[in-house]
């Protein structure tokens, strides 16, 4: 692969959207009965009972909830409606390492506010035509409000990350509208929206102004992983699996990895027609994790993505920039 | 006779040094290039790689740029992974202590050789 340069020409093709209309103007709601809506939300799938969450971060959800769940407390009784009335909406974004249960929070969250949640799904809302995102984006929205769903951002820097700051085309023009129609959805919807991301660093500091709060998801702690061995491990397994062993020896891991490698134990144990998934079995599971992690590991850390402009590309790929 | 094999030995182990260093930060940027492509199903269209000096040591810092198909909006990642001071050759070592930001290997001629090849 080149250095400093262009790889191939197939960036000079602007497609489809360079032959729409660019206007700025945010895109009328899609007037549509709720039963009709693109968008369809569920019920939540999971609930804080099944999940095993540190308490600083199951704290930090439940205060960010009381917004909701004691509206009529704080804003009403405690006069918060005098002084606060610009914080009655906002988001919450979750945040953190892969795997440590951020969707299945927002889908609990859901649950305890007695709500359907409907989960953002990006392929639906990105177009290649220049508006029509942006017209997605309300038409979301407005499902949203219909069904009273509680919007849930998943990946969300996809959508959040920083605007471009030098439009040299209409893609350009394109990003930012579609950021901009968001912001401005965010700032007039009343109700909740989730967010969740591993890469907060990403997100436009506009929208972070907007979500009120802001909860960090981390790895498990041995005592939570010896809880989420225990979680995964059904009770009717036949099994020798030395727990405190396994939750000693393999730190670094989410509780999503532990429950592929239970899944992965039980899988070889029924292959080899053994009546027991024997701790080996976990053993070899999680070491394979671990490995594949390690591997991911000498790539270093993602540390950014980011959506930037065609100008700035070129710039950096002809290396003329200034050091 | 004794003062030439410590040359040639020192030299040896200079050029070892120098091309595991080149070879390492070949061998990554084509891991995280895989891994965009293995992810996406596209491959980069340019990468540019720079050392820079941070409270935490050095690091090498790798952006990738590719464009997005169905939006068709670029895309720039960052990978950060910390380098051994001890593997740096030294010329680029001074390059980085002198350089107030970050210096930029991807333009090396050895770099471009190695990974046009």
């Amino acid at each position: 692969m080149p250095l400093g340069r262009r790889i191939t020409s197939s960036a000079e093709g602007q497609g489809p959207a360079a032959e729409k209309d660019t206007a700025p103007a945010r895109p009328a709601p899609v007037e549509a009965p709720a039963e009709a809506c693109p968008f369809p939300a569920v019920e939540p799938q999971y609930s804080f009972e099944e999940m095993i969450l540190p308490p600083a971060t199951y704290d930090a959800i439940q205060d960010a909830l009381a917004l909701y769940e004691k509206r009529e407390l704080l804003f009403g009784q405690w006069g918060l409606e005098n002084t606060h009335r610009k914080q009655r909406q906002g988001g919450i974004n979750l945040y953190g390492p892969s795997g440590t249960g951020k969707s299945m929070a927002a889908h609990a969250i859901a649950g305890q506010l007695g709500r359907k949640i409907l989960c953002v799904d990006y392929s639906q809302i990105e177009s290649k035509y220049v508006g029509e995102t942006a017209k997605n984006l309300v038409s979301m929205f407005d499902c949203a409000k219909r069904t009273r769903s509680i919007l849930f951002f998943d990946e969300a820097d996809a959508l959040l990350s920083r605007r471009v700051t030098n439009m040299s085309n209409s893609t350009d023009v394109s990003v930012n509208q579609t950021r901009s129609v968001l912001l401005l959805l965010l700032s007039e919807y009343d109700d909740l929206v989730l967010f969740a991301s591993n890469f907060i660093a990403n997100y436009d500091p506009a929208f972070l102004r907007r979500i009120r709060s802001h909860v960090k998801f981390e790895l498990p702690d041995e005592e939570n992983r010896a809880k989420l061995w225990r979680r995964y491990i059904p009770p009717q397994m036949p099994t020798d699996v030395d727990i405190p062993r396994l939750s000693a020896q393999y730190p670094g891991i989410s509780g999503s990895d532990i429950s592929t490698a239970v899944l992965n134990a039980a899988l070889r144990a029924a292959r080899l027609g053994e009546g027991l998934v024997r701790h080996a079995y976990f053993e070899q599971a999680i070491q394979r994790i671990v490995a594949s992690k390690e591997e991911n590991s000498e790539l270093g850390t993602l540390t950014s993505r980011r959506t930037v402009s065609e100008e700035y590309v070129k710039k950096q790929l002809r290396g003329d920039v200034s050091k | 006779m004794i003062a030439l094999t410590i040359i040639f030995g020192l030299t040896a182990a200079l050029i070892t040094g120098l091309v595991a260093f080149w070879q390492n930060i070949i061998g990554w940027i084509k891991k995280a290039a895989n891994k965009i492509k293995e992810a996406l199903g596209l491959a980069p269209e340019g990468t540019r790689t720079f050392i820079t000096q941070t409270a935490e040591g050095l690091k090498n810092r790798s952006k990738y740029y590719y464009k997005e198909q169905v939006t068709r909006e670029w895309q720039e990642v960052v990978y950060t992974k910390a380098v051994d001071e001890s593997e740096v050759p030294a010329e680029i070592l001074a390059k980085v202590r002198r350089a107030p930001m970050e210096t930029e290997v991807s333009t090396t001629e050895e770099l471009s050789l190695a990974i046009g090849a």
